[in-house]
């Protein structure tokens, strides 16, 4: 992907994000997920937290477009990005206990694991069957000789 | 003079690219010399490609490129014995190349794909290619696709 698209794409997933934080925010919000007693200040924070969690989870994915990377160094950059901001967005905005934390952080952990072992199998099938038509085209290729 | 080979043509309309038959007692030498001959031919569509090895210029024959790949501000081509300098951009290569047997597989690489002995991945998830002489290089996730389609194509 030439740079000029990858500066584009990125912009528009930050965008993305801040809407998608906004949208969860919304949805806590009115299920009652932050106390009513909330002033102004407090309420824009924890605004402005959710979006941050967004622009960084969907912004960041960008970064599996950078094809130099590799799918696993991308995979590894993306995770810690999100657990960083999630952390410290816990931390400040007091989202979870620290314990609910660790919990969610494993949680985490293991679902980017079985994407990455689920993606990983994917392509070792899909290899298999690159050589397996490989092998079909040469054949032919032969009895076209032959 | 007695005539080596009897050539007969039939006109198909329903055939787009002209197909070769012979018929032969055996296969030997003589009819390999044939096959080669009629290949050579069949690919004067395709220019040889010029690359320069120690100050000489060679003409390439197509079939005999392994790949072309950027080393530094280099293009580089590779045959089974030897690597040459081209004077040319890869895209400006691309044009010219057999869009039948050669793919661009990254930002810095064309492949004959009918040198390709086969394809792995590795536990990072990159695919590899493995050339007939043993050489490896990689294949960027975007261009993926378009070597499945090509293997498809020509199977």
């Amino acid at each position: 992907m030439s740079d000029e698209k990858l500066k584009y794409m990125f912009i528009i997933n930050i965008l993305l994000g801040a809407v998608l934080g906004f949208a969860v925010w919304a949805v806590l919000f009115m299920c009652g997920g932050y106390p009513k007693e909330l002033d102004r200040p407090a309420l824009l924070a924890q605004i402005i937290g959710s979006m941050l969690v967004g622009v960084v989870g969907m912004g960041g994915s960008t970064i599996y477009r950078i094809e130099s990377l590799g799918i696993l160094k991308a995979t590894l950059i993306h995770y810690l990005l999100v657990m960083f901001t999630l952390c410290l967005a816990c931390k400040v905005l007091g989202w979870f206990s620290s314990d609910m934390l660790i919990v969610f952080l494993l949680i985490e952990t293991v679902i980017y694991a079985i994407i990455w072992l689920v993606n990983y199998f994917w392509e070792k099938r899909s290899v298999k069957e690159m050589n397996r038509d490989l092998e079909l085209m040469k054949k032919k290729q032969d009895g076209d000789r032959s | 003079m007695r005539k080596m080979v009897d050539v007969e043509v039939i006109l198909d309309e329903s055939r787009t690219d002209p197909k070769v038959t012979i018929y032969t007692k055996e296969k030997n030498a003589r009819v390999d010399s044939i096959i080669d001959a009629v290949e050579k031919a069949a690919e004067s569509d395709y220019p040889m490609i010029p690359g320069i090895d120690a100050e000489r210029i060679e003409l390439l024959s197509q079939r005999d490129i392994i790949r072309v790949f950027t080393e530094g501000r280099k293009i580089l081509l590779q045959t089974e014995g030897k690597v040459y300098i081209v004077n040319r951009t890869l895209t400006s290569l691309e044009e010219v190349l057999n869009k039948d047997r050669f793919l661009r597989i990254s930002q810095s690489e064309i492949i004959n794909l009918y040198k390709v002995k086969c394809f792995d991945i590795n536990t990072a998830g990159t695919i590899g290619i493995i050339f007939e002489n043993g050489e490896r290089t990689w294949a960027a996730r975007s261009r993926v696709k378009a070597i499945k389609d090509m293997i498809k194509k020509s199977i």
